[in-house]
């Protein structure tokens, strides 16, 4: 998912890293403000538009966000995002010899058709994501095979031992769709897509708005509370702003961080972090001379000022990275604390290393992205005192994949989210070599990490599994292959009328708990 | 005049094919991939490898190419890899709306220069001329985005008397909403405009006939409207013909800084996301925009000016 | 028309882009061609800034200063500070030099380019000129920030992406121009005596149609480099312009743009302002030159 402004004034079309962010809860909009209304129109806008709405294909946040709003899952991620709580399925249990899940449905959900939602549905849904040419294919490959022994319930077979699998039923991409789409070919679905969240579909003008309208018959009675939700497309993030603040739009889905200060300056508007599972990283190609130096690597990340980024591209609203997994999985190792920028220190590793007097090599930020520019800038003058003349270079986000898919580039900042709340999938994607893209494009290969996360993954006891998790992040705070710089939150500046508002656990936007007053 | 249109419609057609080859060639040549950006960073190996082939972009480019200009010799644009949906259904959508912005502001853009043209012509060398002619270089100077994000300030929030940009879908509002970026894309061909009418009027108060006809005690109203106006009427439309390539570079530019759904944004979108084939249709699109335009632009000029034959 | 057709419609002289100066100033202005001079001193004014931009800026122009960021105008900060705390002022000086430079220099090429071009198909006609302007048509019909975007993709980013896709696409203005004006000089009487003489061709074309057809061009050139200013601009707030942490006035304009809505509105202004009095000069330096070679009408 990409927060930042890619290309003119946030072209952010090209979904960075993954999309999903696990947040917990915190904060949140109106608690204290009454009686929860319902009715209302809620308007919210945002960089990009939705790319599909078909749940196997989308992989950028704008779809995402709103797949989530209008099909149901076997089961939710908790707002907080410390676990997986009921939703279409309302039990669930991993088999004595832990080689399958056995999920009990519940009876009353119906998709917006009127048909009930059965095992089928769900079997052809999950067959949907395991096809070669979904995004979500490796998150679904473990299932080996589905039986649907009744209407209400589904079996799941898996390869091996695995734990993460009721997580995984959370994400998005396993969104439950009418078996064979009722009768529709996928691309005629996709226009008018029939779900069995609290809102359904309604119109979409493509590059423009997107409608959704309350699911009257939604199996959760009292929700939702609005009428209906309208997406507008606002690309500039200058222009979200100011609708926001003329009464266009009630909710900016990516305010820029210089408008924190303005947003709770103005009077009816609010600004709020949500915690979520987005770590920001500066990778490090450590294919290539010199940075396949660990010296090297150590001395960069200590010439760092972490804190000086934090507060002139961030503006405060983040926090010091510490180990790569986020504080916001129960595997976050605290032992590991953000390395103090200390240029002395950074002088001296880089006088251990195989260049002791400095070198040159460059970044490459995605073009129009001023966040990353502003923050490669303070970067550079950073390492010119330590004698690393860094060049920046610019590529567009699509280019930039390319190439750091390709190794072809030294130095490149980069964001990760969990799109679970299982530990595993990001464990995996930030710290093995096979389980993602060669480690974060670092090419560090340790089998170790591999042998680690096999484990966690096939243990049913978290705190045996936390010990893992731990030196996985021990390991890769050892080597430094990346450097994880921020933990950042989910921001949103929205008006003081939207009530119920906290993006919970991998994204979610929970709009059926949301209410307007007026 | 039949035969010259057959003739100028003919001639069209290497623009068109040599619009799209560049655009297929350029496309190409720029590193990124579309399915590695469709699938997400997290997508394995195989997954991308499937969806290369499923798209056909396994093949060669030579094949590519062929496949490309077979399906359009057919009248097909092709599928969207992007949007997922045929690129003939989104043209439908995103086409009226760059057309309607770029009609709208090319009357703003002769509503704005005409008086101005005119005001600095009949006093030549007066202040009203320099102070012209001053707003003229400074528009000029200033970026599209610029004038955009400066009318959005001040005439969208600090005076809210507009939208800060979007597309409602109300037709009143709509229009209103449509002031701001068809005036910002009318400002940017306004100082070429002015330019180029206020040489044609000036010429042609200076030609023979308005002599002539001054001599003949004609008041000058009358020589204004009779004469300077019409001539400069047949300039101002060539002008505009010509400037319609501008006028769809600044829409392009306007789409995004105003919210606006149009050809423009949907065009940007492709660049980014390496969706070929609607980049492609989008290039061949404008390209036909620009040369029906042209062509209609010399039609119009033949019927205004008698000297201009159609040979 | 008497040459090869085109898609592009009929140009009436008048309306010939930009390039004869209609002299609109003051008659006190055209006298001593005081629009010459203004615009050459607004212009010199900039190139000196330019050239003493070390000696005029007090600060650096890309070390950043979190400390400073964002300060109003002051003793210290002429034109206060940006978001990282650097000085605009020494900022927008030494922007001068890299905006300027490419600006002047991505002229040269497509003049070159476009005059040689011009000479020779408004002289031979034929194949030649049926050729040229088929490639202008395309170029003309290609929306054009469309193909420069797409060239800076291709090429990558940078000032050598920017000379060579602004030269893509601007030569075909010149080569238009002076192919105009070469056709009316081929039909001159001059043109056939030298022909009989037994002058060689090359002579011909170097020694009597270019000397006449380069002032047009000249002129056009000066807006030609507001136009490339626009462009280098323009291509900064795509992000696809000047490589940071080299000051440019079109990032500064676009990275200053989120801070507008915060009151701060000297990361813009200052910046855009330079780019306004580029322009203003440029347009005094076209007429008066216009003016001075006698090509107004």
């Amino acid at each position: 998912m990409t927060r930042r402004k890619t290309l003119i004034s946030a072209f952010a079309i090209v979904a960075a890293a993954s999309m999903a962010a696990c947040s917990s809860g915190s904060g949140g909009s109106g608690g204290a403000a009454g009686k929860p209304q319902s009715g209302g129109d809620l308007v919210m806008a945002r960089a990009d538009e939705a790319t599909s709405l078909l749940p196997s294909v989308p992989t950028d946040n704008s779809a995402i966000w709103i797949i989530e709003e209008i099909y149901s899952t076997l089961v939710v991620p908790a707002q907080d995002g410390s676990g997986v709580q009921p939703s279409l399925a309302t039990k669930w249990k991993q088999s004595a010899d832990k080689l399958s899940w056995t999920f009990q449905l519940r009876k009353d959900a119906k998709f917006t058709d009127g048909r009930p939602v059965t095992s089928a549905d769900v079997k052809f849904s999950i067959e949907q994501v395991q096809k070669k040419s979904s995004p979500f294919a490796f998150i679904d490959a473990v299932i080996t095979k589905m039986d649907t022994p009744d209407a209400h319930t589904i079996v799941f077979h898996t390869a091996k031992p695995w734990a993460p699998l009721p997580a995984d039923m959370a994400l998005f991409a396993n969104s439950i769709v009418p078996k064979d789409y009722g009768g529709k070919s996928a691309q005629e679905f996709a226009k008018h897509p029939i779900g069995s969240g609290p809102f359904k579909f309604d119109s979409w003008t493509k590059g423009s708005r997107l409608k959704i309208v309350k699911n009257t018959d939604y199996w959760q009675k009292g929700t939702p509370k609005l009428d209906s939700v309208t997406f507008n497309v606002v690309p500039d993030s200058n222009t979200r702003a100011t609708q926001l603040s003329s009464g266009q739009i009630q909710i900016n889905e990516y305010p820029s961080n210089s408008s924190i200060k303005t947003v709770s300056k103005t009077p009816g508007l609010k600004f709020s972090s949500f915690p979520s599972s987005e770590v920001d990283y500066l990778g490090m190609n450590g294919s290539r001379k010199p940075l396949n130096d660990v010296n090297v690597r150590k001395a960069i990340r200590l010439a760092i000022d972490k804190e000086g980024i934090l507060k002139s591209v961030y503006y405060d609203r983040a926090k010091l990275a510490g180990p790569y997994l986020s504080p916001t999985t129960w595997a976050h190792n605290d032992a590991i604390k953000p390395t103090k920028f200390d240029l002395k220190a950074a002088k001296a590793a880089l006088a251990k290393s195989s260049v002791p007097s400095g070198f040159t090599t460059t970044i490459t930020i995605s073009s129009g992205d001023q966040d990353a520019s502003a923050e490669a800038q303070l970067i550079q003058s950073a390492l010119a005192k330590i004698g690393i003349k860094l060049k920046i270079k610019s590529l567009d986000p699509s280019a930039l994949y390319s190439a750091k898919g390709a190794g072809n580039y030294d130095m490149a900042f980069g964001l990760y989210t969990t799109d679970i709340v299982d530990p595993d999938e990001i464990a995996r994607f930030g710290g093995t070599f096979s389980g993602g893209v060669h480690t974060l494009y670092t090419w560090f290969n340790s089998p170790t990490m591999n042998k680690l996360a096999d484990k966690a993954s096939s243990g049913s006891d978290q705190a045996s599994r936390k010990k893992d998790y731990d030196q996985m992040q021990q390991i890769i705070d050892d080597n430094v292959p990346y450097i994880p710089l921020f933990y950042v939150p989910g921001n949103y500046s929205y008006s003081s009328k939207v009530h119920g508002f906290k993006p919970g656990a991998t994204g979610n936007y929970f709009l059926e708990k949301v209410w307007l007053s007026k | 005049m039949l035969r010259w249109l057959v003739r100028r419609l003919l001639l069209a057609v290497p623009v068109v094919w040599g619009v799209v080859t560049i655009s297929f060639v350029l496309m190409h040549l720029s590193p990124g991939d579309p399915a590695r950006t469709a699938l997400g960073e997290k997508a394995d190996a195989a997954s991308v490898a499937a969806l290369r082939h499923q798209w056909g972009l396994d093949k060669s480019l030579p094949l590519q190419y062929l496949d490309y200009l077979g399906q359009l010799v057919h009248g097909d644009l092709g599928q969207s890899l992007y949007y997922h949906s045929s690129i003939t259904s989104l043209m439908w959508q995103r086409l009226p709306v760059t057309l309607v912005l770029i009609v709208f502001s090319a009357i703003l853009a002769v509503l704005i220069s005409v008086p101005l043209a005119s005001r600095s012509t009949t006093k030549p060398n007066g202040a009203a001329a320099l102070v012209v002619r001053l707003f003229n270089a400074v528009i000029q100077g200033s970026p599209t985005f610029f004038i955009g994000s400066m009318l959005i300030l001040f005439l969208g929030v600090r005076v809210a008397i507009f939208p800060a940009g979007g597309y409602p879908s109300s037709l009143g509002s709509r229009a209103w909403a449509l002031v701001l970026p068809a005036l910002t894309i009318a400002l940017s061909i306004v100082p070429l405009l002015v330019r180029g009418l206020r040489a044609a009027m000036i010429e042609s108060y200076s030609s023979e006939y308005v002599t002539f006809a001054r001599s003949k005690g004609l008041g000058t109203g009358p020589i204004r409207r009779r004469y300077v106006l019409r001539n400069a009427g047949i300039s101002g439309v060539s002008i505009l013909g010509i400037q319609v390539g501008a006028l769809a570079s600044g829409a392009l530019v306007i789409e995004q800084v105003f919210a606006i759904p149009g050809m423009g944004s949907m065009l940007m979108t492709g660049i980014l996301n390496r969706d070929y084939a609607l980049v492609q249709a989008c290039t061949l699109v404008f390209g036909l925009i620009v040369v029906v335009v042209y062509l209609v632009t010399d039609i119009v000029y033949a019927r205004l000016d008698p000297r201009a034959r159609l040979s | 028309m008497t040459a090869s057709e085109t898609t592009l419609p009929v140009i009436p002289p008048s309306a010939e882009v930009d390039a004869r100066g209609t002299g609109w100033a003051p008659g006190w202005m055209r006298r001593h061609n005081l629009q010459l001079w203004i615009g050459g001193s607004m212009l010199g004014l900039m190139v000196l800034a330019a050239v003493f931009a070390p000696i005029l800026a007090q600060h650096s122009p890309t070390e950043p200063d979190a400390a400073h960021a964002l300060l109003g105008p002051s003793g210290d900060h002429l034109f206060g500070t940006d978001n990282l705390g650097r000085d605009i002022f020494a900022r927008v000086v030494y922007g001068a030099r890299s905006d300027l430079t490419i600006a002047v220099v991505a002229v040269i090429a497509p003049f070159v380019i476009g005059l040689v071009f011009g000479i020779v198909s408004g002289y031979f006609g034929g194949w030649i000129d049926t050729i040229m302007m088929r490639l202008a048509d395309i170029v003309t019909a290609f929306p054009f920030f469309i193909l420069v975007i797409a060239l800076v993709f291709v090429l990558g980013n940078g000032a050598w992406s920017i000379f060579v896709a602004i030269t893509c696409v601007s030569w075909v203005a010149y080569a238009r121009l002076v192919r105009g004006e070469a056709m009316v000089l081929r039909n001159k009487e001059f043109v056939a005596a030298c022909e009989a003489g037994g002058i060689s061709t090359s002579r011909i074309l170097l020694r009597h149609f270019a000397p006449n057809v380069v002032t047009q061009a000249i002129v056009y050139a000066m807006s030609d480099i507001v136009m490339n200013v626009g462009v280098i601009v323009t291509l900064s707030y795509f992000g696809l312009g000047i490589v940071p942490p080299t000051p440019d006035w079109g990032s500064m304009m676009s990275d200053g743009q989120q801070f507008l809505a915060g009151g701060y509105y000297g990361l813009t202004l200052f910046p855009a302002a330079a780019v306004i009095w580029v322009s203003l000069a440029l347009s005094f330096i076209g007429d008066g030159l216009a003016h001075a070679l006698r090509i107004e009408r």
